[in-house]
């Protein structure tokens, strides 16, 4: 229950913020916060973090849709109960055409309330000046920018791709918290809490573009994914994998190496996911001959990538790993599935999950690297 | 107290935590809603035929957990709850220094929760929908001590957000 320098480790602490340890175990624990300020510290921290998610889950189950239909009579609904063949059966074609239409209006109507953001920027106290990349003066203060603006042209998907390949030149369409977005007249460029250097950059790779706006909000990075916090180890039940390394600390060295892998490829799948949604093959053949070479070169480069990455996973974590049947013919499954998988049984793995399956996570693991490598291996050959 | 009675009340005072929960795992609306209704009639009928259900609440978010997760697995690739919606949420008329604020902070715990596993996601919601971790194992079909694991770390992850 006590780490090597004699605290409650963090899992305790938390089962006792939340009064789940049994009373003894609660009464230690609770000794030893009261004579420990680094525990308290960590305590109160805790306790910010979990309010801190519930103000930001209430924010954001408020503005869920409401529920289509007024809710059932429960009364009279249980008296058909007895009739029914089946729970959960597929809902009635009239039903599914009432609950579909309800749907749509409840979404329009959601849509609707949709507020234009960002909200305008000079009132923010530390808010970096937005940056339009037009010559013409900044448009006055407003919630809608540059609504006044006549448009020049319409965009085009090239020009949507020419911003995307600016921003892969410079490595921002991995990981950054950039946003692109097309509208008829104009390319909004968004990112909040991008460091002043990669801000730089991104202005500069931008700075040609007459059709596209830029915001950028100040503000420290929330936690994006390449850099997010993937502590592994720590469990008092380590997991079975990691019984395979001398020491914790060269398990966890070992975890950290293999999940920065891991980050680093899922950059690339989400990217190429990315691209796939932005240019489907309709659009991609109304694009000019250029631009689809220049689509097809991005998508290279980041398959590329992918491919090196996960044969690093492949080489680190393989050889810990049982051995499995070969690999069914691979479906023509999406690499950005096989990546996920790959990424969430890693973690599970990692975790330790201890669950109830007939077939390991371990295992689990061996065949989604064996689909990984084996969707690749196809795609290459394309 | 009847049957009836019990999952009536039960039906008032969970049906709309069912019903986002069941959202939240990327059911539309119109589905999470039948879902939601189906479930406490599967409660009263199951309680009907004189089985004990010793915990009603955590009985019912784990068979809407187990339903959602079948009709998201059969539905291939349903959107899970729009990432977005943060940006979305009306302003509560407190002026836009304050809703600038506000907007930045949610960005950012948003991008925080994003990064978690849907198991992390999964235990922090059913946490502060006041269950036990050992509800929270039985809804999700984990260990205890999976649950606490999970919340532990999704709660490191957050932290950069609430520190930034």
């Amino acid at each position: 229950m006590l780490n090597r320098r004699g605290h409650p480790d963090q899992r305790d602490l938390l089962r006792y913020y939340d009064g789940e340890l049994s009373p003894r175990r609660a009464e230690t624990v609770r000794s030893h916060v009261e004579a420990c300020s680094d525990c308290r510290s960590h305590l109160t921290e805790t306790e910010r973090n979990l309010n801190a998610y519930l103000w930001f889950r209430r924010e954001v189950l408020d503005a869920t849709p409401a529920p289509p239909l007024p809710w059932m009579d429960p009364y009279k609904e249980f008296e058909r109960v007895g009739t029914r063949q089946g729970m959960f059966a597929a809902p009635g074609r009239h039903t599914r055409w009432l609950l579909g239409g309800a749907a749509a209006v409840c979404a329009a109507a959601f849509i609707h309330t949709l507020r234009p953001v960002p909200p305008a920027r000079e009132v923010h106290p530390t808010a970096t000046p937005k940056v339009s990349v037009r010559s013409e003066p900044a448009p006055p203060t407003t919630t809608v920018p540059r609504a006044h603006v006549a448009p020049v042209r319409p965009v085009t998907a090239d020009d949507e791709l020419r911003v995307i390949g600016a921003l892969h030149e410079i490595g921002a369409d991995l990981g950054e918290p950039v946003k692109v977005l097309r509208r008829p007249d104009q390319i909004v460029v968004s990112a909040i809490g991008l460091d002043p250097p990669h801000a730089a950059r991104l202005r500069s790779a931008l700075r040609e573009m007459p059709e596209v706006i830029v915001y950028l909000s100040a503000g420290p990075v929330a936690a994006r994914r390449a850099g997010a916090a993937r502590e592994v180890v720590g469990s008092p039940a380590p997991p079975a994998i990691a019984r395979q390394f001398a020491t914790p600390e060269d398990y966890e060295a070992f975890v950290d190496g293999v999940l920065s892998q891991t980050d680093a490829m899922m950059a690339r799948a989400h990217a190429l996911h990315d691209l796939e949604a932005r240019f489907p093959p309709e659009v991609v053949s109304s694009m000019k001959p250029e631009s689809q070479r220049f689509l097809a070169r991005i998508r290279q480069q980041h398959m590329s990538a992918l491919a090196n990455d996960a044969a690093m996973i492949e080489t680190s974590v393989r050889p810990l790993l049982p051995q499995v049947s070969a690999a069914e013919p691979a479906s023509a499954g999406s690499l950005f599935s096989d990546c996920a998988n790959v990424d969430r049984l890693l973690a599970a793995v990692f975790a330790g999950v201890d669950n109830a399956q007939p077939v390991s996570a371990e295992e689990n693991l061996a065949r989604a690297l064996d689909h990984l490598k084996t969707d690749l291996k196809r795609m290459d050959m394309n | 107290m009847s049957c009836e009675d019990v999952v009536a009340r039960l039906f008032e005072e969970a049906r709309d935590d069912v019903y986002r929960y069941l959202v939240t795992l990327g059911l539309p609306a119109g589905q999470a809603q039948e879902a939601t209704q189906e479930v406490f009639l599967r409660l009263y009928a199951t309680m009907k035929r004189g089985r004990r259900v010793e915990n009603p609440r955590a009985w019912v978010f784990r068979v809407a957990h187990n339903h959602g997760l079948t009709v998201r697995g059969r539905e291939g690739a349903m959107r899970a709850i729009d990432p977005e919606v943060h940006l979305n949420i009306a302003d509560r008329g407190g002026g836009p220094e304050r809703d600038l604020l506000e907007w930045e902070r949610r960005t950012r715990m948003a991008a925080a929760v994003e990064t978690l596993s849907p198991q992390q996601r999964q235990c922090l919601h059913l946490r502060s929908e006041g269950f036990r971790y050992r509800e929270i194992a039985a809804i999700l079909g984990i260990s205890d001590s999976s649950v606490a694991e999970f919340l532990k770390r999704a709660i490191t992850r957050l932290r950069k957000a609430v520190d930034a």
